[in-house]
């Protein structure tokens, strides 16, 4: 295959023993291996034989004989189980991958979706192999999920939970970027401010009142 | 985390789960995580022209963030809890 479809990204680096290199920065650690797994993009196998399926806490990569890729679980948007021989005539995993990019944009006719099949020699373990998606896919929610649970970074409290000091930190940041926000003048701005318009803090004058009072009567 | 709560209530009813990318499944709920991740069983893909090869598919697991709506069974909404719950969320209680 001359080029890997969006979303997925060639891994060219294997360790000593020609098994995948995770990114240990990014908490990555390998969960679930498989071995004698085929894979497709589309109709197009990416190579004739067999490789090897990592299932990691970050993405699924798969290794073969010469070439390497992986696809990490945020453009995973969606994997399932595939028995029926018509749609391909084994078992197997069937994915759809998106760019991260075009992910979230929605209502977008042109976002490229690649359809990507992982074909285990040992069709039996196909289960556990969805089962290890699943849960690693889990751990994957995009940065910006708005994770409520605990009342982090909402200003939202009653009167017992205030009492019972929830959201103390939150408040008092609150009320620092508040106070930060009220720029009190100083003294030597009120002269400045009556230097420059001296009839600034006199009462509007009252004859003019007067005349409109008269002049509506 | 209403919608997390308020999901689980449907487990085991058929939905319609529409994407971002205009594919729409239909199955049989069978779980939802604190990410709104769904797992779906017995689907069907609603508009199977656009990808034929889903057809085949039994089981899946839907990206959370991907959903854009999920289309309800009608009897599967209790409006009187979800308006109490709307409001027990609102309070923050």
């Amino acid at each position: 295959m001359e080029e890997l479809p969006a979303g997925v990204e060639a891994v060219s680096n294997r360790d000593g023993s020609g098994s995948l290199i995770v990114n240990a920065d990014d908490e990555e650690e390998i969960k679930y291996v498989m071995p004698n797994v085929s894979v497709l993009f589309g109709q197009e196998p990416v190579e004739a034989t067999a490789g090897t399926v990592y299932v990691t806490t970050r993405r699924v990569a798969w290794l073969g004989e010469s070439q390497g890729f992986g696809v990490t679980f945020r453009s995973i948007t969606m994997h399932a189980i595939s028995r029926d021989p018509e749609a391909h005539s084994q078992p197997c995993i069937y994915t759809q991958v998106e760019s991260p990019e075009s992910l979230g944009i929605g209502d977008d006719e042109d976002i490229e979706v690649t359809e990507m099949r992982l074909i285990p020699g040992d069709s039996e373990k196909l289960d556990e192999l969805f089962r290890w998606l699943c849960d690693c896919a889990a751990l994957n929610p995009d940065p910006d999920f708005d994770d409520q649970e605990d009342g982090a970074g909402e200003f939202y409290f009653d009167e017992e939970e205030i009492i019972n000091g929830v959201g103390a930190e939150d408040r008092a940041n609150m009320l620092d970027r508040f106070d930060a926000m009220l720029e009190m003048p100083t003294a030597g701005d009120f002269d400045q401010l009556i230097s420059e318009d001296p009839g600034r803090f006199e009462d509007e004058d009252e004859g003019v009142v007067d005349d409109r009072m008269s002049n509506g009567a | 985390m209403l919608f997390y709560s308020y999901f689980k209530t449907l487990v085991g009813q058929q939905v319609t789960v529409e994407l971002k990318n205009d594919l729409a499944i239909t199955g049989s709920l069978h779980s939802v995580d604190q990410y709104l991740n769904i797992k779906l069983e017995n689907t069907r893909v609603v508009d199977e022209g656009k990808y034929p090869h889903m057809m085949s598919v039994k089981n899946c697991f839907i990206r959370g963030s991907v959903v854009r709506y999920v289309q309800l069974p009608a009897g599967g909404v209790e409006v009187d809890i979800l308006h109490d719950a709307t409001r027990r969320e609102a309070r923050g209680t």
